[in-house]
């Protein structure tokens, strides 16, 4: 019962959060979207038992990607909000029945494993961090290693893109 | 855990090199020439690891390693054997470009060579997430790449374009792993190969749209119609020095990481994915032909010809594991004279350029013979004419296909790979049979470029000639 | 379930929910409202702003941000970690090392590349080669 409680609450929460991303004009609401729907995931995970990911998704996602998107946002400038006309005549509507479809294709796929209460094939996983840490550490060592190797390449493109520039920036 | 240190080795070698690159940038600033020191002993590094786990583990010895998360097979070693060397050839025919960039041309190799090694762990992956770290890897490293000089309007445009459509593809292809483990159960590539082939999935939806969605992202990333739209753009807006190792790259990086998912992981419902992997191969080698046809820029021409190669690749994975070695003939010849057809694109509309207008090269005969000579051979094997390794390669992949009763789309090929003559020949006939400009004077050709270019005219015209070591050696560059 | 763990969770959010709405309600309710252009300006000491706000940031904000993400990465692994470390032993502490190591170096990386670098006399100084004016050697 809690859980269905909260699971229409921050759904609702998680999709509205989602609209008013995209339909919001102004990029800073959008961004305020964004994180209000992230923060609804992180509480699905909760719920779930995924704690580890919830805490991912909220110190990661919620806090420094969201922290990203407001810099990036304060950089291009949240005048250019009114700028904007576009001209997309068939493109929007193509999109929403492009997305109901998939949406009906997603749903079609997954109609066997339609919310029946019943677990699914998978064996649960523990989602505690512990369990995470072992598994991290034990079977998923390699991809591990490789993600700081990701980490190297944002901070010398971030550097060989924004650092190396004569005109702005540096006041 | 059965850890190898040798399943690892092209990568340690190559980070190891990148952090000495680094530091010591940034503590003495040596310049370029420890740059290229640095480069050099990482790919010369790299490339003897992959060449010993060749030796060591190729055809039935291919063991998988770190928990299953990376194999040693003739196929991982075979890219890496591609890949490294492409690497090496594409900092020498960005060379000038890295000069001209000043401090952060340290970035530049690092970020070539990062990409590199993301593109084999991408090749040697035994697990989807191994793979999907590595195509991250590999991608965002191309991301700034394209974008690196910062210059140009349409340089930043075209970053900008791979950016985001390379984004949709990297998260379409894992919501894709995300729906084959909610199938399988299991996102090990050898393990989902087991399990469907030991189980009847009764209800497979679920498993389908996980498929689909694996060959869509993939299919973006190799720029096989219709989800080529970025390339043409992206290569065009590229710094000229660079284009070639993005394209070469892609195909390589892509293709192997497509085989490893299709063929082997799978492999076992090659009946659901055939059919659409021969409707992409058409589509794209129709498109991609059509398209090139009425360029009036080097670089776009051979941006869309590469979608119509992404086609003739495509034809060779119709037959499933059978076509590997066919469509590794295709890749690794394709892979270099895109390369060096783009260093020339450079070299004669400047490593800085975006546009590379075919106006540049009319006469170009008269004002370099060299050059022209070097671009009509890559031409010419491109478009597949005998004695050249397009020629052999068009017709490994044909037979692949025709082993695999796909006649229809070898007929497709065929017919488009003779339409496609005239472009490639346009450019030749440009090149030969119109006079230059007379304000235009000799081309200077970088020594890196020149080393691209010969080594890349002579193993064009080798394997074109005598192709059966190649081809017998492909028999071992199988996955695991 | 263990949900109710999160009980104090919820609570506080309530609250913390709560007590903006009724402080923003309530201000807007009991606070008399008769706007003048002067009350709606940006405060600016006390004098008339002559023009809009700085609408940009400084595009080293954006390295910083970036720099940011991929320490706090580093973090949520670390913890993962943290939470294992007797039983991951040296084991543990090797695959840490090799990650840590590397992300130390990308920090030495930035730092000595002067991205920290605030002090923007400083920074010009010991900024790393100036780009070059690009020369077109080829053409």
């Amino acid at each position: 019962m809690v859980e269905l409680t909260l699971f229409v609450i921050f759904g609702l929460a998680a999709v509205f959060g989602a609209v008013s991303m995209v339909w919001a004009r102004n990029p800073v609401y959008s961004a305020l979207g964004l994180m209000l729907t992230m923060l609804s995931i992180a509480v699905f995970y909760v719920s779930n038992g995924g704690y580890f990911v919830a805490v991912v998704q909220v110190i990661i996602y919620a806090g420094a990607v969201m922290t990203l998107f407001l810099f990036v946002i304060m950089l291009i400038g949240v005048d250019k909000s009114e700028e904007r006309t576009e001209r997309l005549p068939v493109q929007r509507p193509l999109a929403l029945g492009l997305l109901a479809l998939f949406a009906a294709g997603v749903l079609w796929a997954g109609r066997l494993v339609w919310v029946t209460g019943a677990p699914a094939g998978v064996v649960p996983v523990d989602g505690s961090i512990e369990a995470i840490g072992t598994e991290l550490f034990r079977k998923w060592v390699l991809p591990f290693e490789v993600t700081a190797l990701l980490l190297i390449i944002a901070a010398a493109g971030a550097v060989a893109l924004a650092l190396f520039r004569e005109d702005g920036g540096d006041e | 855990m059965n850890m190898n240190l040798l399943a690892v080795a092209p990568e340690v070698i190559v980070v190891v090199a990148v952090v000495a690159l680094l530091m010591i940038d940034v503590q003495w600033r040596p310049g370029p020439v420890w740059w290229a020191i640095a480069a050099a002993m990482g790919i010369a590094g790299a490339t003897a690891a992959v060449a010993l786990q060749w030796v060591d583990y190729r055809g039935a010895d291919a063991a998988s390693f770190f928990s299953d998360m990376i194999a040693i097979d003739g196929f991982g070693a075979f890219a890496g054997m591609v890949i490294f060397p492409l690497a090496g050839l594409g900092l020498m025919a960005a060379w000038p470009l890295i000069r001209s960039q000043g401090g952060r041309g340290a970035e530049f190799v690092v970020l070539v060579l990062i990409a590199a090694t993301g593109a084999h762990l991408m090749a040697a992956a035994a697990n989807l997430i191994m793979l999907f770290v590595g195509l991250e890897v590999f991608s965002i490293s191309l991301y700034v790449l394209a974008g690196f000089t910062r210059e140009r309007v349409d340089a930043d445009e075209a970053a900008l374009k791979y950016f985001l459509l390379g984004a949709v593809a990297s998260a379409i292809f894992l919501y894709g792993i995300a729906l084959v483990y909610a199938s399988t159960g299991t996102t090990s590539i050898g393990g989902i190969a087991t399990y469907l082939r030991s189980t009847i999935l009764l209800r497979p939806g679920v498993l389908m749209a996980g498929m689909a969605m694996l060959l869509v992202g993939l299919a973006f990333k190799v720029s096989a119609a219709p989800f080529h739209m970025w390339a043409p753009d992206v290569y065009q807006g590229a710094p000229g020095g660079v284009t070639g190792f993005l394209a070469a790259g892609a195909k390589v990086a892509g293709f192997a990481a497509m085989a490893r998912v299709l063929a082997v992981a799978l492999g076992g419902r090659i009946d659901d994915w055939a059919p659409a992997v021969a409707v992409l191969a058409a589509v794209s080698i129709v498109l991609g032909t059509l398209l090139a046809l009425v360029q009036s820029d080097l670089k776009r021409m051979l941006a869309y010809s590469s979608v119509a190669h992404a086609g003739f690749i495509l034809t060779a994975l119709v037959a499933g594991a059978n076509g590997i070695p066919d469509m590794w003939f295709y890749v690794a010849t394709y892979a270099v004279q895109v390369l060096a057809a783009f260093t020339v694109a450079s070299v004669v509309s400047g490593a800085t350029q975006g546009r590379a207008p075919l106006s540049d090269y009319t006469g170009l005969a008269s004002r370099s013979p060299w050059l022209a000579g070097m671009l009509g051979l890559l031409m010419l094997a491109m478009a597949g004419i005998p004695l050249t390794a397009g020629f052999v390669g068009k017709a490994a992949v044909f037979r692949s296909a025709i082993d695999a009763d796909y006649l229809w789309l070898v007929i497709v090929g065929v017919v488009s790979a003779v339409a496609g003559l005239f472009f490639y020949l346009r450019v030749i006939v440009l090149m030969y049979m119109q006079a230059a400009d007379e304000e235009s004077g000799h081309i200077p050709v970088p020594g890196g470029a020149r080393v691209v270019l010969v080594a890349v005219g002579v193993l064009t015209v080798l394997i074109g000639v005598v192709p059966w070591p190649l081809l017998t050696w492909l028999r071992d560059a199988l996955p695991l | 379930m263990s949900l109710s763990a999160y009980l104090p969770i919820a609570i506080m959010a309530l609250l913390a929910s709560g007590f903006a709405a009724i402080s923003l309600g309530l201000s807007r309710l009991i606070a008399p409202h008769n706007p003048t252009p002067e009350k709606l300006d940006p405060y600016e000491c006390g004098i008339v702003p002559l023009q809009e706000p700085v609408q940009r940031f400084p595009v080293k904000f954006y390295l910083v941000a970036m720099l940011f993400v991929i320490f706090d990465v580093e973090i949520v692994f670390l913890f993962a970690w943290a939470v294992r470390f007797t039983q991951l032993g040296w084991y543990g502490i090797g695959a840490v090392g090799i990650f840590t190591l590397l992300l130390i170096e990308t920090l030495v990386y930035v730092w000595k590349r002067g991205a920290l670098d605030w002090n923007v006399a400083r920074r010009s100084r010991r900024r790393p080669a100036v780009v070059e004016p690009l020369t077109e050697k080829a053409a």
